[in-house]
């Protein structure tokens, strides 16, 4: 059962939020004061100034010490994505939002230091002539740059929740393992120590110098924080009436005293430990590894049991109490941005389950609390990812699945089997490989040990688009003209010469995304997160720029992959082995989008589609894949490594195929692509969902960093418990043929069809959109129209 | 007879017995139950299936039909279905897909390829095969060949049946299923002339049959139709049947009536001569309780 003060800070956890700009304002004063100091020194500043001086504040109820921002519920300024101005601000309240602070000041901030953003970085080696411009217009890679000046503000005006700096786009979960052993006192002994050992015969020596003492000062500035809040619980307890609450509120001094000076000794310290720093270091961010919870926090929950400190109810409140203060440390963006994209999307990920490094099952009793915490206290915010290995507890399994079955649209479901295995594969440790977490959607990672910098999205159809029509896109020459399109007299050679554009392509973005990598390392050093990843102190070398023990800075998403296989496998069988049609004569029938070659459509319609284990059509998907991957793979990433790949839509197949022409699958022009990355297009599954795994089991998704996947069922379909334990068993079948993840949407069509009517009546309703669960009635309608769409499973009688 | 008319193989059945089941329906009913939710399965042979709101009236299906069964009327085409042959000719020409064949014939060998790739589900659910329909029984021949294949390939059989066959054919037929899901859906030999068109003598002797001389294991499913089968008197009859002549080891699965059936009878172009309702959640639970009074494990739905 949910306590009381859980209930109340629950009730008001939607509650529209506020945009504050109190960090705004203390980064424009301090980098006033430090004008012409190096930029390391500046931001490192900037971000003790925040600790320092961001208003404090505890809400009745609430015993967890920190927020986000300066006001309840509220989200602070992104200080590096552009300016809200009077319009903004005037959109904002009429949506609903509120706005904590003087307009005038603001108005007035917004001249003093010009923001610099990730896009500015990139910006300052474009210029409308280069060769990557046409790239970054055509959309190719999501999101779409309008042009040089529109580019720079791609992410227009945003707001999130955290106290870190931004633009901090890195997918990464910190060692809060380690740190919660360690304590802060002595990662800064260690500074010291470093320093020390520094002598300065190379230019190294000096820069890592700075770059430790940096650190230093963050980490005491989180500490200071800490002492902030308490001085907070301990002068709130001397007025406090309520027995109660002063009681909690003294605890909340004590332990904000020692954590996170000091090493965590109970449950209670070691959650708000991890919270402060999971709240200064990570945050903002919208995509992050939260970690293997149960695994953290394992250790003080069992001393704490087995010394009768604590119990299970205790540890479920504060479980719920971090569900709902990571809700709030969300996103807001531009008017234009609300309107056109994706129900805030946030992708905190925490991960329960899987396998210990030692290779025994990690499940204990907190994986089913935090179950447990999601049941009670659901929201689209965090997730919950549930490691499946075979050695995973059936009950545990299923209780996943009741809480999908419930409407909750989590947890997702990842197979050890294949993760670990990629882990290997790339020359990961077998014991570092096992303890792996998801961050973003289902993106691998290792605690503290690897990041992945760029997982931008790339849209795969739209290469064909563009290989036929002559390297043209929009009256912008972007790729190489391929001549005509009949002079290839079989498959092989047509397909050689596309696949030699589509690597261009890849080529080109991996030139952006380095562009975008450089950025970051140049412009935006993060000594403090740095800290907390693995040898941070000893190396003092910022996380993004050095080689970490695994190496997948630089992730490249395609986008419709299966459109463009089943695409190629039609103009294989109808162009060049039942010769039907010209490859000219189907270009002219896209152009004219089908129209008046309606016979051409049904042909291309009834070309077998993946999704129904027919093996000639999977076997061009699963090759396409593979070729993909291929070409990743021999792109130098800035970082000294190659690319890699993650077939993840994110939010793309709807914007992408928005700007993608007809395609041969039979497509229509500006049609949603396919979801997710083993999903089968819309519709077009119509032998049921086994055979949709057999198809998507013949992906070769052991080279890739994450393979989503989602199906969607009716909740009559697995009413009766007994119907969990099926489902149960197809996921292992599923993993155990290399299969990554699973995910589904159980949701009554009736229902999401009445809520696009009355959306006022569907508030909660929750859905899976790819890696990612939102609320139905905040996305945008093309997306709406695109889940309402999908092949919907049902067991009949 | 080697091959048999089907019309459907629903992989991912997770209500037709334990596990993860692909369930084979076999066109062909010796029954015509008033409720029936799956309409194609009555006759043995191939038939059209016409999706009315598809169709633009474009006239491609009336050139291209060789025995003129084809006509365009109010912007639609209508189907005379005295002449139609089911031949399918239509079906390769409608360019809106507004046409299907439901029916086609198959081998127990090409049958066994199909329900093979689903092998991997079946192992790690406890799941298999069911045979239903329409009446597989019907095709007795070809379901002994079917099962026996699929006993060598260890693969769990079910099969979904009236009971509405001669002694012989379901002694042969069914000794070689792991599971019989057996449908009682009247006890008053009249009322089952009624809703069924056929007596019911037959089907309670079988029942009799499987449960003592055969020891069968087996699971009795009553669908329940508001109207038709539902009255207190009707199942308490079946519940002392049950007690009395077969066994109170045989468990009850309660199968609410649901109108899916409905849209298909639309596509067959029948006239609608049946609506019903599908029963509330409190009547399935009161009948529940008529039958637990008797003894009877009695469960709402088909979940195994």
């Amino acid at each position: 059962m949910m306590r009381e003060n859980i209930k109340k800070l629950y009730a008001n956890m939607r509650k529209k939020t506020s945009v504050s700009m109190e960090t705004y304002r203390i980064i424009q004063e301090t980098y006033r004061e430090m004008t012409g100091q190096p930029m390391i020194k500046c931001r490192t500043q900037a971000f003790y100034n925040i600790m320092a001086r961001i208003p404090v504040f505890i809400e009745k109820g609430d015993i967890l010490a920190g927020n986000g921002a300066a006001c309840p519920g509220g989200l602070e300024i992104d200080y590096a994505n552009g300016i809200w101005n009077r319009y903004e601000i005037d959109e904002l309240k009429k949506d609903g939002y509120g706005f904590y602070g003087d307009e005038e000041e603001l108005f007035k901030l917004n001249e003093s230091v010009p923001p610099y953003g990730l896009n500015d970085g990139i910006a300052e080696v474009l210029s409308e002539d280069s060769f990557l411009m046409p790239f970054l217009r055509s959309g190719m890679a999501l999101v779409k740059w309008e042009g040089l000046e529109h580019g720079r503000q791609t992410l227009q005006c945003g707001a999130q929740g955290g106290l870190n700096l931004t633009p901090a786009q890195a997918l990464v979960c910190l060692d809060y393992e380690s740190a919660l052993k360690t304590g802060l006192e002595e990662m800064m002994n260690q500074c010291d120590r470093e320093m020390e050992k520094l002598s300065f015969e190379t230019t190294e020596e000096y820069d890592r110098y700075i770059y430790i003492k940096c650190m230093k000062k963050s980490l005491e500035g989180i500490c200071l924080y800490a002492e902030r809040m308490a001085d907070l619980a301990g002068k709130m307890a001397k007025t406090e009436t309520d027995e109660g609450w002063k009681a909690q509120l003294l605890q909340m001094e004590e332990i904000c005293r020692r954590v996170p000076r000091y090493p965590a000794r109970t449950f209670r310290e070691a959650v708000q430990m991890y919270w402060f720093i999971f709240l200064t270091v990570a945050c903002p961010n919208v995509a992050l590894g939260m970690g293997r919870l149960d695994q953290i926090f394992y250790p003080y929950y069992k001393k704490d049991i087995e010394a009768g400190r604590i119990t299970d109810e205790d540890v479920l409140e504060l479980f719920e109490l971090l569900r709902i203060k990571d809700y709030h440390l969300g996103t807001i963006q531009s008017k234009d941005n609300r309107d056109q994209t994706n129900g805030e999307a946030k992708w905190h990920n925490i991960v329960i389950g899987g396998v210990k490094p030692d290779g025994s099952d990690a499940a204990n009793p907190l994986s089913y609390l935090i179950l447990k915490a999601l049941r009670e206290c659901p929201g689209a915010h965090p997730t919950v990812t549930l490691r499946v290995a075979e050695s995973t507890p059936e009950d545990l399994l299923e209780m996943g699945l009741e809480c999908v079955r419930m409407g909750l649209s989590m947890p997702a479901f990842v197979g050890d089997k294949s993760y670990i295995k990629y882990l290997t594969i790339n020359g990961v440790d077998i014991k570092d490989a096992r303890d792996y977490v998801l961050t973003g959607c289902i993106d691998v990672n290792l605690p503290g040990k690897s990041r992945t910098m760029t997982a931008c999205m790339f849209v795969t159809p739209m290469c064909l688009d563009v290989f036929l029509n002559h390297g043209i896109k929009d009256g912008m020459v972007l790729g190489h003209d391929a001549g005509d399109l009949d002079q290839w007299t079989d498959y092989e050679e047509f397909e050689a010469a596309f696949k030699d554009e589509f690597k261009y392509f890849i080529y080109l973005m991996s030139q952006y995304c380095n562009l975008m990598i450089t950025s970051m390392q140049r412009n935006f050093p993060e000594p403090v997160k740095t800290a907390f990843m693995y040898r941070g102190i000893e190396d003092g070398i910022d996380y993004q720029i050095k080689q970490m023990p695994f190496e997948n800075a630089g992730v490249i998403c395609p986008v419709g992959l299966v459109n463009l296989g089943n695409a190629l496998y039609a103009v294989k069988k109808l162009v060049y082995e039942e010769r039907k049609v010209t490859l000219s004569q189907l270009k002219a029938a896209m152009d004219a989008n089908w129209k008046g070659y309606e016979d051409l459509q049904k042909m291309c319609l009834e070309a077998e589609k993946y999704g129904n284990d027919i093996d000639g059509v999977d076997k061009m998907v699963g090759d396409m894949y593979a070729c993909f991957d291929e070409y990743c793979h021999e792109m130098k990433c800035v970082t000294g490594t190659i690319y890699r790949s993650s077939a993840v839509s994110i939010f793309g197949h709807a914007p992408g195929g928005a700007m993608t022409g007809a395609t041969p699958d039979g497509r229509f022009c500006g049609e949603t692509l396919a979801d997710a990355g083993a999903s089968p297009m819309r519709g077009q599954d119509v032998n049921g969902p086994l055979a949709v795994i057999r198809s998507a089991i013949k992906i070769p998704q052991d080279s890739y960093q994450a393979v989503l996947f989602n199906m969607k069922f009716q909740p009559a379909a697995v009413r009766d418990d007994r119907d969990l334990s099926k489902l149960a068993a197809m996921i292992r079948t599923y993993f155990s043929y290399g299969g990554k993840h699973i995910q589904f949407n159980i949701v009554d069509e009736k229902e999401l069809l009445d809520a696009r009517v009355h959306p006022e009546n569907h508030e909660d309703l929750m859905v899976r959109v790819a890696g990612y669960s939102a609320y139905y009635v905040q996305l945008t309608q093309r997306l709406q129209d695109e889940i309402l769409a999908r092949t919907q499973n049902e067991a009949v009688r | 007879m080697d091959e048999a008319m089907i019309f459907n193989i629903q992989s991912f059945s997770l209500h037709d017995g334990p596990g993860i089941r692909t369930t084979i329906f076999f066109k062909g009913c010796p029954l015509k139950c008033l409720w029936c939710h799956n309409p194609e399965s009555h006759k043995a042979a191939p038939e059209l299936l016409f999706y009315k709101e598809r169709c633009t009236g474009c006239g491609i299906c009336v050139q291209a039909c060789p025995r003129g069964a084809v006509v365009i009327k109010d912007g639609k085409s209508v189907n005379d279905r005295t002449k139609c042959a089911a031949c399918g000719v239509c079906v390769k020409v409608c360019p809106s897909g507004a046409r299907e064949i439901s029916g086609k014939k198959i081998s127990a060998g090409e049958l066994m390829e199909i329900v093979e790739k689903d092998r991997m589900f079946y192992e790690s659910s406890g799941g298999g095969v069911t045979l239903s329909g329409g009446e597989p029984l019907i095709y007795g021949e070809f379901a002994r060949e079917f099962m026996e294949r699929c006993h060598k390939a260890g693969i769990h059989t079910a099969v979904e049946t009236s009971g509405y066959t001669d002694e012989e054919n379901l002694r042969r037929t069914l000794a070689l299923a792991d599971l019989v899901l057996f449908d009682i859906k009247a006890m008053d030999e009249n009322l089952h002339r009624k809703l069924t068109g056929v007596s019911n003598e037959k089907i309670l002797k079988n029942a009799r049959i499987l449960c003592h001389n055969m020891k069968k294991k087996m699971v009795i499913r009553i669908p329940v139709v508001p109207g038709c089968n539902d009255g207190k008197d009707n199942i308490e009859k079946t519940a002392r049947f049950i007690k009395e002549k077969l066994d109170l080891s045989v468990p009850v699965h309660l199968l609410p009536y649901h109108n899916f059936g409905t849209a298909k009878e639309e596509r067959l172009e029948w006239e609608r001569q049946n609506i019903f309702s599908k029963p509330e959640e409190e009547q399935m639970a009161q009948i529940k309780t008529w039958m637990e009074n008797y003894g009877i494990a009695a469960q709402i739905g088909g979940s195994m």
